[in-house]
């Protein structure tokens, strides 16, 4: 990434949404310090979050299991126990995370049909919000619908984050190595 | 698992074809046709006259005027019928446009014109630049070089066989047969063996089946099925459960490659807890030494992984070596987990509208990801077509 290129803060976002991205922020940098995946993911569903994630790939030996994917379990638990008809909340919630969500991710929120996605970098591996395909605005037939995202948000710090942690990860790694996703 | 004898009568059925990029595409569509269009560029070569100057200037040219990286195949001598030719520069932007300017559309890039004599007449000589002016920049002694012309030549190395044909006749060029994704002999005869096809149908008719009794219980009739390709084990059947409501993402192959991380001590979805069994159809019941090899195979498996994962901090990456087969071609968010997941090859039954695998998108082979695998479609199309969903895979 071009580091003299600092994106200016995207003009869209509320005070609401710098507030709740502060809060993905504050998990991101609790995951780094805990030696895990610097992504911190939030949804919010009428002023309310409803479910937060981090990355559980070595856990489950899933590697579909990323921040997003953990997050919209949580709010499916959420539904569950507040009886609540999922589909509905999903189509009202906003999902914010430090990092532009993986093409597999964008094809979830796809899916759930939520509507916003608030991010700060840019994902170059696996974006699927514009980055290596634009999952989230192309015209795809039966795969839920298209959302819409504002990105940038202190995106040098996510950028940072990540670098950290794949510093601090694997010192020795040969050149070759195939490095973890986001 | 061995094919039975049903699946006979389904083989000559369907036709599995591969999905390939645009660019493997275009080469197999020429490669069949045997029309082969190489893309073309322009040279400056000349005749040598002393032939005992050619080993001088070849190593002269290589230090002075090397062939870039991607023209490497190029030889620098071609033997004509009276005499020698050496290649000597390509020609720049500039010296290319007063050529087309000058000459018409005799010697246009890309089009293979040239190529049957692939000599500028004499009387066009005049527009050629001189020997001196070709070499203006470096200091080089030309003795032995007679008047330089200007030649086509293919701008990259040949991809197969038939395109190295083509290539000779053109320029002299070397040719390395790279391992192929695709064999394009037996896809351009319509695929593989009648033995992997069994193998093939056999492991797509229990994502079949498997897809039948979740449709027969309400559910949206899509089948996958996880092979470890060294083993031929079948390691999952699974299918689609997002019908219901609790479970909006759980499409058929996030579900197995969900219970192969079970099976790894891993696993995210309690609703798919002790379901394996339960999705073995029953005319493959498991024997009790299967049961152990299985076991023994899991045992191995995460003993390698984990030591792997010791040493390098790697990921698990359990698909690997995996084989997937799908009743419908996978969506967006499907074929993406399935590339996290490091799978070698998907197979398909039926083409998605949304499909991510050769419909909408062509995941497996897109040039910004870091991982590739194979694809194929059309497996018991019809079988597959016959579930009849007309919804997201
Ligand atoms: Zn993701
Ligand atoms: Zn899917």
């Amino acid at each position: 990434m071009d580091t003299t290129n600092i994106p200016e803060e995207p003009s869209e976002m509320t005070e609401e949404m710098k507030s709740w991205m502060e809060k993905a922020f504050q998990m991101a940098q609790d995951a780094l310090d805990n030696g895990e995946v610097p992504v911190g993911c939030l949804m919010v569903h009428d002023n309310q979050l409803v479910g937060q994630g981090r990355n559980e790939v070595n856990e489950t030996k899933n590697a579909t299991r990323h921040a997003e994917m953990v997050a919209v379990d949580q709010v499916l638990d959420w539904c569950r126990k507040n009886d609540r008809n999922s589909t509905q909340v999903f189509e009202n919630t906003v999902l914010y995370v430090t990092v532009e969500p993986c093409i597999m991710c964008a094809g979830a929120l796809r899916l759930l049909r939520i509507p916003l996605v608030v991010y700060g970098c840019r994902n170059e591996r696996f974006g699927g919000c514009g980055s290596v395909l634009n999952v989230a605005g192309d015209d795809i037939s039966d795969t839920g619908a298209q959302f819409k995202c504002i990105s940038g948000y202190n995106a040098q710090k996510a950028v940072e984050m990540l670098k950290t942690f794949y510093k601090q990860e694997n010192p020795n790694a040969p050149k070759s190595k195939v490095r973890k996703k986001e | 698992m061995a094919p039975s004898a049903d699946n006979d009568a389904h083989t000559s059925q369907w036709s599995l074809t591969p999905v390939l990029s645009p660019e493997e595409e275009q080469e197999l569509k020429e490669y069949t046709s045997g029309n082969i269009n190489p893309p073309l560029c322009l040279y400056f070569a000349a005749p040598i006259i002393d032939k005992k100057q050619i080993s001088r200037l070849t190593q002269i040219l290589s230090l002075q005027y090397p062939l870039p990286d991607c023209m490497k195949h190029l030889k620098r001598v071609r033997a004509q019928q009276t005499r020698l030719e050496m290649l000597l520069r390509p020609a720049s932007l500039e010296e290319k446009m007063t050529f087309s300017k000058d000459s018409g559309a005799d010697c246009t890039e890309n089009a293979g014109i040239c190529r049957s004599e692939n000599i500028r007449k004499d009387d066009d000589t005049s527009q050629v630049p001189s020997l001196t002016d070709i070499f203006k920049d470096g200091a080089i002694d030309l003795s032995g070089l007679g008047d330089p012309f200007v030649v086509s030549v293919p701008m990259r190395s040949a991809r197969n066989r038939k395109e190295q044909q083509v290539w000779a006749g053109i320029w002299p060029s070397t040719y390395h047969e790279k391992p192929k994704t695709v064999n394009l002999e037996e896809a351009s005869h319509g695929g593989v063996s009648d033995e992997e096809k069994l193998r093939i149908g056999a492991h797509m008719r229990r994502a079949i089946e498997a897809a039948q009794l979740n449709q027969a219980r309400g559910g949206k009739g899509i089948g996958a099925v996880v092979v470890d390709q060294e083993s031929g084990k079948v390691l999952a059947v699974g299918t689609d459960r997002s019908g219901e409501k609790r479970e909006l993402l759980l499409h058929a192959c996030m579900v197995v490659i969900d219970m192969v991380a079970r099976q790894q001590g891993g696993g995210a979805y309690e609703c798919l807890a002790g379901l394996e069994n339960e999705q073995q159809p029953k005319m493959h019941s498991v024997t009790k030494d299967d049961e152990k090899q299985i076991g023994d195979e899991k045992e191995n498996r995460k003993r390698t992984k984990e030591s792997s994962e010791h040493c390098t901090g790697e990921l698990p990456y359990l698909c690997t070596g995996y084989e997937v087969y799908v009743t419908h071609e996978p969506c967006i968010m499907c074929s993406m987990a399935l590339l996290h997941s490091r799978v070698s090859c998907v197979y398909y039954g039926c083409c998605s509208p949304g499909g991510a695998l050769g419909t909408f998108y062509r995941l497996h082979c897109h040039p910004g990801l870091n991982h590739k695998f194979l694809v194929f479609r059309g497996v018991m199309e019809n079988e597959c077509k016959a579930l009849d969903v007309g919804q997201e895979v």
